[in-house]
Protein backbone atom coordinates (compact mmCIF):
# COMPACT_ATOMS: atom_id res chain seq x y z
CA UNK A 1 0.00 0.00 0.00
CA UNK A 2 1.91 3.03 1.18
CA UNK A 3 5.49 3.24 0.52
CA UNK A 4 7.83 4.52 3.69
CA UNK A 5 9.23 7.96 2.51
CA UNK A 6 12.27 7.45 4.37
CA UNK A 7 13.07 3.92 2.86
CA UNK A 8 12.68 5.37 -0.36
CA UNK A 9 15.09 7.87 0.08
CA UNK A 10 17.85 5.94 1.37
CA UNK A 11 17.08 3.56 -1.33
CA UNK A 12 17.33 6.80 -3.84
CA UNK A 13 20.15 8.00 -2.34
CA UNK A 14 21.64 4.50 -2.49
CA UNK A 15 21.62 4.20 -6.37
CA UNK A 16 23.15 7.95 -6.83
CA UNK A 17 25.75 6.86 -4.48
CA UNK A 18 26.57 4.10 -7.39
CA UNK A 19 26.00 5.48 -10.25
CA UNK A 20 28.48 8.38 -9.30
CA UNK A 21 31.02 5.58 -8.21
CA UNK A 22 30.78 3.86 -11.42
CA UNK A 23 31.09 7.01 -13.32
CA UNK A 24 34.21 7.47 -11.01
CA UNK A 25 35.73 4.42 -11.82
CA UNK A 26 34.95 4.44 -15.69
CA UNK A 27 36.41 7.86 -15.67
CA UNK A 28 39.78 7.07 -13.90
CA UNK A 29 40.87 3.89 -15.45
CA UNK A 30 39.91 5.50 -19.00
CA UNK A 31 42.65 8.63 -17.86
CA UNK A 32 41.19 10.43 -20.61
CA UNK A 33 41.11 14.27 -20.86
CA UNK A 34 37.32 14.34 -22.53
CA UNK A 35 35.82 12.15 -19.80
CA UNK A 36 36.31 13.89 -16.39
CA UNK A 37 34.96 11.91 -13.73
CA UNK A 38 31.83 13.16 -11.71
CA UNK A 39 33.65 15.42 -9.18
CA UNK A 40 35.33 17.91 -11.51
CA UNK A 41 31.76 17.85 -13.55
CA UNK A 42 29.96 19.00 -11.14
CA UNK A 43 32.10 21.49 -9.76
CA UNK A 44 32.03 22.95 -13.61
CA UNK A 45 28.36 22.64 -13.43
CA UNK A 46 28.12 24.59 -10.46
CA UNK A 47 30.65 27.73 -11.70
CA UNK A 48 28.88 27.19 -15.64
CA UNK A 49 25.24 28.12 -13.97
CA UNK A 50 26.42 31.23 -12.42
CA UNK A 51 28.10 31.78 -15.89
CA UNK A 52 25.39 31.81 -17.92
CA UNK A 53 24.28 27.64 -18.47
CA UNK A 54 21.08 28.56 -16.54
CA UNK A 55 19.56 30.54 -19.42
CA UNK A 56 20.22 27.81 -21.67
CA UNK A 57 19.12 25.30 -19.21
CA UNK A 58 15.90 27.59 -19.05
CA UNK A 59 15.28 27.98 -22.85
CA UNK A 60 15.89 24.23 -23.35
CA UNK A 61 12.90 23.54 -20.65
CA UNK A 62 10.55 26.42 -21.80
CA UNK A 63 10.51 24.62 -25.23
CA UNK A 64 9.88 21.28 -23.88
CA UNK A 65 7.21 22.29 -21.71
CA UNK A 66 5.74 24.62 -24.49
CA UNK A 67 6.22 21.43 -26.99
CA UNK A 68 4.15 19.00 -24.65
CA UNK A 69 1.12 21.49 -23.79
CA UNK A 70 1.00 22.31 -27.27
CA UNK A 71 0.24 18.49 -28.18
CA UNK A 72 -1.30 17.40 -25.53
CA UNK A 73 -4.47 19.85 -25.59
CA UNK A 74 -5.52 19.19 -29.28
CA UNK A 75 -3.89 14.91 -29.05
CA UNK A 76 -6.19 14.32 -25.83
CA UNK A 77 -9.18 16.24 -27.51
CA UNK A 78 -9.15 14.08 -30.93
CA UNK A 79 -7.80 10.87 -29.24
CA UNK A 80 -11.03 11.04 -26.78
CA UNK A 81 -13.60 11.76 -29.92
CA UNK A 82 -11.77 9.48 -31.81
CA UNK A 83 -11.89 6.41 -29.03
CA UNK A 84 -15.46 7.24 -28.45
CA UNK A 85 -17.01 7.92 -31.85
CA UNK A 86 -16.40 5.03 -34.57
CA UNK A 87 -17.29 6.60 -37.00
CA UNK A 88 -15.21 9.15 -37.01
CA UNK A 89 -12.46 6.76 -36.08
CA UNK A 90 -12.67 4.69 -39.06
CA UNK A 91 -12.20 7.57 -41.29
CA UNK A 92 -9.23 8.46 -39.38
CA UNK A 93 -7.06 5.73 -37.92
CA UNK A 94 -5.60 5.27 -41.96
CA UNK A 95 -4.31 8.59 -41.60
CA UNK A 96 -2.96 7.68 -37.69
CA UNK A 97 -1.35 4.84 -39.50
CA UNK A 98 0.04 5.92 -42.32
CA UNK A 99 1.94 9.12 -40.80
CA UNK A 100 2.17 7.43 -36.65
CA UNK A 101 5.59 5.15 -38.23
CA UNK A 102 7.16 8.13 -40.16
CA UNK A 103 9.81 9.29 -37.87
CA UNK A 104 9.29 12.51 -38.26
CA UNK A 105 12.74 14.06 -37.81
CA UNK A 106 13.32 13.79 -41.07
CA UNK A 107 11.26 16.40 -41.54
CA UNK A 108 13.72 19.09 -39.56
CA UNK A 109 15.76 20.13 -42.71
CA UNK A 110 11.92 21.34 -44.30
CA UNK A 111 10.77 22.69 -40.92
CA UNK A 112 14.05 25.08 -40.36
CA UNK A 113 13.44 26.43 -43.24
CA UNK A 114 10.00 27.29 -43.33
CA UNK A 115 9.55 28.57 -39.63
CA UNK A 116 13.43 29.57 -39.06
CA UNK A 117 15.75 29.07 -36.39
CA UNK A 118 14.10 30.42 -33.45
CA UNK A 119 11.89 28.56 -31.16
CA UNK A 120 8.99 28.12 -33.46
CA UNK A 121 10.61 25.32 -35.54
CA UNK A 122 11.76 23.05 -32.13
CA UNK A 123 8.78 23.61 -30.76
CA UNK A 124 6.47 22.82 -33.59
CA UNK A 125 8.79 19.58 -34.61
CA UNK A 126 8.71 18.48 -30.78
CA UNK A 127 4.72 19.02 -30.53
CA UNK A 128 4.07 17.17 -33.94
CA UNK A 129 6.20 14.15 -32.68
CA UNK A 130 4.57 13.97 -29.50
CA UNK A 131 1.14 14.67 -30.59
CA UNK A 132 1.18 11.50 -32.15
CA UNK A 133 2.49 9.35 -29.38
CA UNK A 134 -1.02 11.03 -27.17
CA UNK A 135 -3.04 10.29 -29.83
CA UNK A 136 -2.65 6.81 -30.21
CA UNK A 137 -2.62 6.23 -26.57
CA UNK A 138 -5.73 8.29 -25.78
CA UNK A 139 -7.63 6.92 -28.33
CA UNK A 140 -6.95 3.50 -27.74
CA UNK A 141 -7.48 4.11 -23.39
CA UNK A 142 -10.85 5.72 -24.62
CA UNK A 143 -11.89 2.76 -27.01
CA UNK A 144 -11.26 0.76 -23.94
CA UNK A 145 -13.92 2.92 -21.61
CA UNK A 146 -16.58 -0.27 -20.27
CA UNK A 147 -19.40 0.54 -22.01
CA UNK A 148 -21.80 0.27 -18.63
CA UNK A 149 -20.02 2.75 -17.23
CA UNK A 150 -20.94 4.91 -20.20
CA UNK A 151 -24.92 3.36 -19.73
CA UNK A 152 -24.94 4.32 -16.28
CA UNK A 153 -24.22 7.86 -16.46
CA UNK A 154 -26.01 8.43 -19.41
CA UNK A 155 -29.35 6.73 -17.67
CA UNK A 156 -28.42 9.88 -14.62
CA UNK A 157 -28.97 11.97 -17.98
CA UNK A 158 -25.67 13.28 -18.95
CA UNK A 159 -25.11 14.76 -22.54
CA UNK A 160 -22.44 13.97 -24.39
CA UNK A 161 -19.77 16.59 -22.89
CA UNK A 162 -21.13 15.40 -19.56
CA UNK A 163 -19.73 11.98 -20.63
CA UNK A 164 -16.67 13.27 -21.62
CA UNK A 165 -15.92 15.24 -18.39
CA UNK A 166 -17.14 12.84 -15.87
CA UNK A 167 -16.40 9.01 -17.62
CA UNK A 168 -14.15 9.45 -20.69
CA UNK A 169 -11.32 11.90 -19.65
CA UNK A 170 -10.83 10.26 -16.44
CA UNK A 171 -10.93 7.08 -17.75
CA UNK A 172 -8.07 7.96 -20.16
CA UNK A 173 -6.22 10.57 -17.46
CA UNK A 174 -3.83 7.83 -15.99
CA UNK A 175 -2.87 6.65 -19.40
CA UNK A 176 -2.64 10.40 -21.16
CA UNK A 177 -0.09 10.42 -18.12
CA UNK A 178 2.05 7.70 -18.91
CA UNK A 179 2.04 8.82 -22.83
CA UNK A 180 3.32 11.94 -21.21
CA UNK A 181 6.18 10.59 -19.50
CA UNK A 182 6.98 8.34 -21.99
CA UNK A 183 6.86 11.61 -24.50
CA UNK A 184 8.72 13.24 -22.51
CA UNK A 185 12.33 11.42 -23.54
CA UNK A 186 11.33 11.47 -27.08
CA UNK A 187 11.01 15.17 -26.92
CA UNK A 188 13.87 16.16 -25.27
CA UNK A 189 16.16 14.06 -27.61
CA UNK A 190 14.32 15.62 -30.85
CA UNK A 191 14.92 19.05 -28.76
CA UNK A 192 18.80 18.21 -28.25
CA UNK A 193 19.23 17.34 -31.90
CA UNK A 194 17.61 20.26 -33.08
CA UNK A 195 19.36 22.45 -30.73
CA UNK A 196 22.86 21.20 -31.76
CA UNK A 197 21.36 22.28 -35.21
CA UNK A 198 19.45 24.96 -35.42
CA UNK A 199 20.69 27.61 -32.72
CA UNK A 200 22.74 30.60 -33.42
CA UNK A 201 23.97 33.05 -30.73
CA UNK A 202 22.33 34.29 -27.11
CA UNK A 203 19.98 31.42 -25.66
CA UNK A 204 20.47 28.53 -27.78
CA UNK A 205 19.31 25.84 -25.15
CA UNK A 206 21.42 23.20 -23.79
CA UNK A 207 22.09 21.43 -27.40
CA UNK A 208 23.55 24.36 -28.70
CA UNK A 209 25.94 24.95 -25.53
CA UNK A 210 26.73 21.54 -25.68
CA UNK A 211 27.99 21.76 -28.65
CA UNK A 212 29.66 24.57 -28.52
CA UNK A 213 32.00 23.50 -25.24
CA UNK A 214 32.59 20.32 -27.66
CA UNK A 215 33.86 22.93 -30.48
CA UNK A 216 36.32 24.67 -28.15
CA UNK A 217 37.56 21.53 -26.51
CA UNK A 218 36.08 22.55 -22.75
CA UNK A 219 35.40 18.85 -21.56
CA UNK A 220 34.22 19.81 -18.22
CA UNK A 221 31.91 22.46 -19.85
CA UNK A 222 30.59 19.97 -21.90
CA UNK A 223 29.95 17.92 -18.85
CA UNK A 224 28.40 20.20 -17.01
CA UNK A 225 25.56 20.47 -20.31
CA UNK A 226 24.87 17.29 -19.99
CA UNK A 227 24.50 17.61 -15.79
CA UNK A 228 22.00 20.39 -16.85
CA UNK A 229 20.04 18.37 -19.82
CA UNK A 230 19.96 15.40 -17.56
CA UNK A 231 18.50 17.27 -14.56
CA UNK A 232 15.85 18.79 -16.97
CA UNK A 233 14.32 15.49 -17.85
CA UNK A 234 14.68 14.42 -14.52
CA UNK A 235 12.85 17.22 -13.00
CA UNK A 236 10.44 17.42 -15.47
CA UNK A 237 9.71 13.46 -14.58
CA UNK A 238 9.07 13.96 -11.26
CA UNK A 239 6.92 16.62 -11.80
CA UNK A 240 4.59 14.12 -13.84
CA UNK A 241 4.97 11.92 -11.75
CA UNK A 242 3.79 13.98 -8.74
CA UNK A 243 0.77 14.85 -11.16
CA UNK A 244 -0.12 11.76 -11.46
CA UNK A 245 -0.48 10.28 -8.00
CA UNK A 246 -2.14 14.06 -7.43
CA UNK A 247 -4.77 13.72 -10.02
CA UNK A 248 -5.43 9.82 -10.10
CA UNK A 249 -5.36 8.72 -6.35
CA UNK A 250 -7.89 5.79 -7.26
CA UNK A 251 -4.62 4.11 -9.63
CA UNK A 252 -2.71 3.62 -6.24
CA UNK A 253 -5.03 2.23 -3.95
CA UNK B 1 -47.18 2.97 -15.32
CA UNK B 2 -45.58 0.61 -17.73
CA UNK B 3 -47.43 -0.46 -21.19
CA UNK B 4 -44.97 -2.45 -23.06
CA UNK B 5 -47.12 -4.27 -26.77
CA UNK B 6 -45.78 -6.00 -29.69
CA UNK B 7 -42.26 -5.13 -28.76
CA UNK B 8 -39.68 -5.95 -30.88
CA UNK B 9 -35.47 -4.88 -30.62
CA UNK B 10 -33.45 -6.46 -33.52
CA UNK B 11 -30.18 -5.29 -33.54
CA UNK B 12 -26.52 -5.76 -35.95
CA UNK B 13 -24.00 -7.66 -34.43
CA UNK B 14 -20.93 -7.93 -36.68
CA UNK B 15 -23.30 -7.73 -40.07
CA UNK B 16 -25.77 -10.28 -38.52
CA UNK B 17 -29.44 -8.91 -37.80
CA UNK B 18 -29.89 -10.81 -34.11
CA UNK B 19 -33.37 -10.63 -32.53
CA UNK B 20 -33.32 -10.08 -29.09
CA UNK B 21 -37.22 -9.72 -27.90
CA UNK B 22 -39.81 -10.39 -29.98
CA UNK B 23 -43.71 -10.20 -29.23
CA UNK B 24 -43.54 -9.04 -25.85
CA UNK B 25 -46.01 -7.53 -23.90
CA UNK B 26 -47.04 -6.31 -20.66
CA UNK B 27 -48.42 -3.75 -18.07
CA UNK B 28 -47.24 -2.89 -14.90
CA UNK B 29 -49.26 -0.52 -12.46
CA UNK B 30 -47.62 2.30 -10.63
CA UNK B 31 -46.32 1.14 -7.50
CA UNK B 32 -46.16 -2.45 -8.49
CA UNK B 33 -42.98 -4.14 -8.70
CA UNK B 34 -41.94 -7.03 -11.27
CA UNK B 35 -38.99 -9.83 -12.03
CA UNK B 36 -38.02 -10.55 -15.35
CA UNK B 37 -36.00 -13.76 -15.15
CA UNK B 38 -34.97 -16.01 -17.57
CA UNK B 39 -32.22 -17.78 -18.89
CA UNK B 40 -28.81 -16.04 -20.08
CA UNK B 41 -29.23 -14.02 -23.55
CA UNK B 42 -33.34 -14.22 -23.50
CA UNK B 43 -33.36 -10.21 -24.16
CA UNK B 44 -33.89 -9.52 -20.38
CA UNK B 45 -31.37 -6.66 -20.17
CA UNK B 46 -32.22 -5.11 -23.50
CA UNK B 47 -35.53 -4.71 -22.21
CA UNK B 48 -34.78 -3.03 -19.41
CA UNK B 49 -32.42 -1.33 -21.72
CA UNK B 50 -35.47 -0.42 -23.89
CA UNK B 51 -37.09 1.02 -20.74
CA UNK B 52 -34.37 3.20 -19.64
CA UNK B 53 -34.90 5.05 -22.90
CA UNK B 54 -31.11 3.77 -24.00
CA UNK B 55 -31.96 1.41 -26.71
CA UNK B 56 -34.44 2.08 -29.59
CA UNK B 57 -36.81 -0.60 -30.22
CA UNK B 58 -37.53 -1.34 -33.54
CA UNK B 59 -41.63 -2.67 -33.58
CA UNK B 60 -44.29 -2.29 -30.75
CA UNK B 61 -44.89 0.34 -28.25
CA UNK B 62 -43.54 1.40 -24.75
CA UNK B 63 -44.96 3.47 -22.72
CA UNK B 64 -44.10 4.79 -19.57
CA UNK B 65 -46.55 6.96 -17.49
CA UNK B 66 -48.68 7.29 -20.45
CA UNK B 67 -45.69 8.77 -22.70
CA UNK B 68 -43.48 7.09 -25.38
CA UNK B 69 -40.03 5.55 -23.62
CA UNK B 70 -37.68 8.74 -24.42
CA UNK B 71 -34.36 9.03 -23.26
CA UNK B 72 -33.08 10.84 -19.93
CA UNK B 73 -36.76 10.47 -18.33
CA UNK B 74 -36.01 12.59 -15.15
CA UNK B 75 -37.59 10.18 -12.89
CA UNK B 76 -35.93 6.92 -14.42
CA UNK B 77 -32.87 5.50 -11.99
CA UNK B 78 -30.98 2.70 -13.60
CA UNK B 79 -29.24 0.47 -11.36
CA UNK B 80 -26.38 -2.18 -12.87
CA UNK B 81 -24.62 -4.86 -11.49
CA UNK B 82 -20.76 -3.58 -11.87
CA UNK B 83 -19.86 -0.28 -13.22
CA UNK B 84 -22.22 1.80 -12.01
CA UNK B 85 -19.90 3.42 -9.90
CA UNK B 86 -17.13 5.37 -11.82
CA UNK B 87 -13.91 4.30 -9.90
CA UNK B 88 -12.05 7.69 -10.14
CA UNK B 89 -15.24 9.79 -8.04
CA UNK B 90 -15.73 8.75 -4.06
CA UNK B 91 -18.37 7.00 -2.34
CA UNK B 92 -19.78 10.63 -1.74
CA UNK B 93 -19.21 12.05 -5.07
CA UNK B 94 -20.77 9.12 -7.29
CA UNK B 95 -23.79 9.63 -5.20
CA UNK B 96 -23.99 13.54 -6.08
CA UNK B 97 -23.26 12.67 -9.45
CA UNK B 98 -27.08 12.05 -10.53
CA UNK B 99 -27.74 15.43 -9.26
CA UNK B 100 -25.09 17.45 -10.62
CA UNK B 101 -25.55 16.08 -13.90
CA UNK B 102 -28.94 17.41 -13.96
CA UNK B 103 -27.64 20.57 -13.01
CA UNK B 104 -28.57 20.88 -9.51
CA UNK B 105 -26.35 22.88 -7.62
CA UNK B 106 -23.15 21.51 -5.78
CA UNK B 107 -23.71 22.36 -2.25
CA UNK B 108 -27.89 20.72 -2.74
CA UNK B 109 -26.52 17.58 -4.45
CA UNK B 110 -24.32 16.83 -1.53
CA UNK B 111 -26.90 17.24 0.83
CA UNK B 112 -29.01 15.49 -0.49
CA UNK B 113 -26.17 12.92 -1.20
CA UNK B 114 -25.74 12.86 2.53
CA UNK B 115 -28.84 12.03 3.47
CA UNK B 116 -29.69 9.37 1.32
CA UNK B 117 -26.30 7.74 2.40
CA UNK B 118 -27.05 7.93 5.52
CA UNK B 119 -30.34 6.07 4.91
CA UNK B 120 -28.41 3.24 2.99
CA UNK B 121 -26.44 3.16 6.43
CA UNK B 122 -23.12 3.99 3.90
CA UNK B 123 -22.37 7.64 5.29
CA UNK B 124 -18.89 6.05 6.89
CA UNK B 125 -17.46 5.38 3.92
CA UNK B 126 -17.91 8.42 1.72
CA UNK B 127 -14.51 8.88 1.35
CA UNK B 128 -13.84 5.47 0.12
CA UNK B 129 -13.20 5.00 -3.71
CA UNK B 130 -15.10 2.15 -5.00
CA UNK B 131 -12.03 -0.28 -5.36
CA UNK B 132 -11.87 0.07 -1.27
CA UNK B 133 -15.55 -0.35 -1.06
CA UNK B 134 -17.12 -4.19 -0.81
CA UNK B 135 -19.90 -4.99 -3.19
CA UNK B 136 -22.58 -4.37 -0.72
CA UNK B 137 -21.61 -1.09 0.06
CA UNK B 138 -20.68 -0.30 -3.64
CA UNK B 139 -24.55 -1.44 -4.19
CA UNK B 140 -25.36 0.78 -1.58
CA UNK B 141 -24.14 3.33 -3.34
CA UNK B 142 -25.78 2.38 -6.22
CA UNK B 143 -28.86 2.61 -4.73
CA UNK B 144 -28.12 6.00 -2.64
CA UNK B 145 -27.58 7.77 -5.70
CA UNK B 146 -30.32 6.62 -7.77
CA UNK B 147 -32.91 7.65 -4.49
CA UNK B 148 -30.88 11.36 -5.08
CA UNK B 149 -33.28 11.37 -8.17
CA UNK B 150 -36.84 10.70 -6.25
CA UNK B 151 -37.47 8.37 -9.11
CA UNK B 152 -41.08 6.89 -9.58
CA UNK B 153 -39.47 4.25 -11.73
CA UNK B 154 -36.78 1.84 -10.36
CA UNK B 155 -34.80 -0.34 -12.49
CA UNK B 156 -32.26 -2.96 -11.67
CA UNK B 157 -30.38 -4.76 -14.10
CA UNK B 158 -28.99 -7.96 -11.90
CA UNK B 159 -28.51 -5.58 -9.15
CA UNK B 160 -26.95 -8.12 -6.26
CA UNK B 161 -25.91 -11.02 -8.59
CA UNK B 162 -22.12 -10.38 -7.55
CA UNK B 163 -22.50 -10.81 -3.95
CA UNK B 164 -22.79 -13.87 -1.71
CA UNK B 165 -25.87 -15.05 -0.01
CA UNK B 166 -25.93 -13.12 3.25
CA UNK B 167 -25.35 -9.38 1.57
CA UNK B 168 -27.35 -10.20 -0.95
CA UNK B 169 -30.87 -10.55 1.37
CA UNK B 170 -29.93 -8.08 2.95
CA UNK B 171 -29.79 -5.81 0.11
CA UNK B 172 -33.20 -7.26 -0.91
CA UNK B 173 -34.58 -6.89 2.53
CA UNK B 174 -33.20 -2.80 2.14
CA UNK B 175 -34.72 -2.51 -1.39
CA UNK B 176 -37.69 -3.96 -0.25
CA UNK B 177 -38.34 -1.02 3.02
CA UNK B 178 -37.75 1.15 0.40
CA UNK B 179 -40.21 0.09 -2.15
CA UNK B 180 -42.88 -0.19 0.73
CA UNK B 181 -41.68 3.28 2.05
CA UNK B 182 -41.70 5.10 -1.25
CA UNK B 183 -44.46 3.03 -2.88
CA UNK B 184 -42.11 3.72 -6.82
CA UNK B 185 -42.56 1.20 -9.33
CA UNK B 186 -39.62 -1.30 -10.02
CA UNK B 187 -38.50 -3.61 -12.37
CA UNK B 188 -36.05 -5.79 -11.63
CA UNK B 189 -33.84 -7.92 -14.01
CA UNK B 190 -32.71 -11.08 -12.31
CA UNK B 191 -31.38 -14.88 -12.79
CA UNK B 192 -32.03 -15.87 -9.25
CA UNK B 193 -35.58 -17.44 -8.75
CA UNK B 194 -35.73 -16.92 -4.97
CA UNK B 195 -34.93 -12.98 -5.07
CA UNK B 196 -37.55 -13.07 -8.39
CA UNK B 197 -39.98 -14.70 -5.42
CA UNK B 198 -39.06 -11.94 -2.92
CA UNK B 199 -39.33 -8.84 -5.04
CA UNK B 200 -41.89 -8.75 -7.79
CA UNK B 201 -45.29 -8.80 -7.37
CA UNK B 202 -45.69 -10.08 -10.80
CA UNK B 203 -42.78 -12.50 -12.24
CA UNK B 204 -42.04 -12.27 -15.55
CA UNK B 205 -40.32 -15.78 -17.14
CA UNK B 206 -38.60 -14.87 -20.24
CA UNK B 207 -37.86 -17.89 -23.27
CA UNK B 208 -33.80 -18.13 -24.56
CA UNK B 209 -33.10 -16.05 -27.42
CA UNK B 210 -35.47 -14.27 -29.12
CA UNK B 211 -37.21 -13.31 -25.63
CA UNK B 212 -40.20 -13.72 -25.79
CA UNK B 213 -42.14 -13.79 -22.29
CA UNK B 214 -42.93 -17.55 -21.95
CA UNK B 215 -45.47 -17.19 -19.05
CA UNK B 216 -46.46 -14.28 -15.83
CA UNK B 217 -46.26 -15.55 -12.67
CA UNK B 218 -48.83 -13.59 -10.19
CA UNK B 219 -46.97 -13.44 -6.70
CA UNK B 220 -48.76 -10.40 -4.91
CA UNK B 221 -48.41 -12.17 -1.27
CA UNK B 222 -44.84 -10.64 -1.36
CA UNK B 223 -44.04 -7.77 0.47
CA UNK B 224 -42.59 -9.17 3.84
CA UNK B 225 -39.18 -10.35 5.20
CA UNK B 226 -40.84 -13.47 6.48
CA UNK B 227 -42.02 -14.05 2.95
CA UNK B 228 -38.80 -15.99 2.63
CA UNK B 229 -39.66 -18.81 5.04
CA UNK B 230 -43.20 -19.60 4.36
CA UNK B 231 -44.22 -22.69 2.43
CA UNK B 232 -46.20 -20.35 -0.02
CA UNK B 233 -42.79 -18.98 -0.91
CA UNK B 234 -41.41 -22.27 -1.57
CA UNK B 235 -44.10 -23.13 -3.89
CA UNK B 236 -43.40 -19.59 -5.90
CA UNK B 237 -39.86 -20.78 -6.62
CA UNK B 238 -40.36 -24.76 -7.48
CA UNK B 239 -43.35 -23.01 -10.22
CA UNK B 240 -40.96 -20.74 -11.28
CA UNK B 241 -38.10 -23.20 -11.82
CA UNK B 242 -40.24 -25.54 -13.47
CA UNK B 243 -41.38 -23.23 -15.64
CA UNK B 244 -38.21 -22.02 -16.86
CA UNK B 245 -36.90 -25.57 -16.95
CA UNK B 246 -39.78 -26.37 -19.51
CA UNK B 247 -39.07 -23.56 -21.54
CA UNK B 248 -35.44 -24.91 -21.86
CA UNK B 249 -36.97 -28.46 -22.62
CA UNK B 250 -38.76 -27.09 -25.55
CA UNK B 251 -36.02 -24.60 -27.09
CA UNK B 252 -33.73 -27.66 -26.86
CA UNK B 253 -36.07 -29.95 -29.13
Amino acid sequence: MHSKPKHVAADYAGAVILLLAVWGLASLSLNKPYFPGPCESFLAFGREMGKGLWAHLLVSTYRVVVSLAAALVPAVALGMVLGRVERLDRYAAPFVYLTYPVPKIIFLPLVITLLGLGDVSKIFLISVIVFFQILVTTRDASRQVNKSMVDSVLSLGAGELQIYRHVIFPACLPKILTALRISLGTAIAVLFFSETLASRGGAGGIGYYLMEAWARLEWDVMFAGIIAMGLMGFFLYLVLEWAEKKLCPWESL
Amino acid sequence: MIKVSGLEVTYVNKNTRVTALTGVGFTLEKGHTCAIIGPSGCGKSTLLYVLAGLLKHTRGEVNINGEPVRPKRRETALILQDYGLLPWKTALQNTALGLLIRGVPKKESLAAAEESMKELGIWEARDHYPAQLSGGQRQRVAIARSLTLKPDLFLMDEPFSSLDALTREGLQDTLLEFWKKKKSTMVLVTHNIEEAVFLGQKILIFSAGPGRILHTVRNYEMGDRDYRRQPLFYDRCSLVREIIERGRGNSAQ
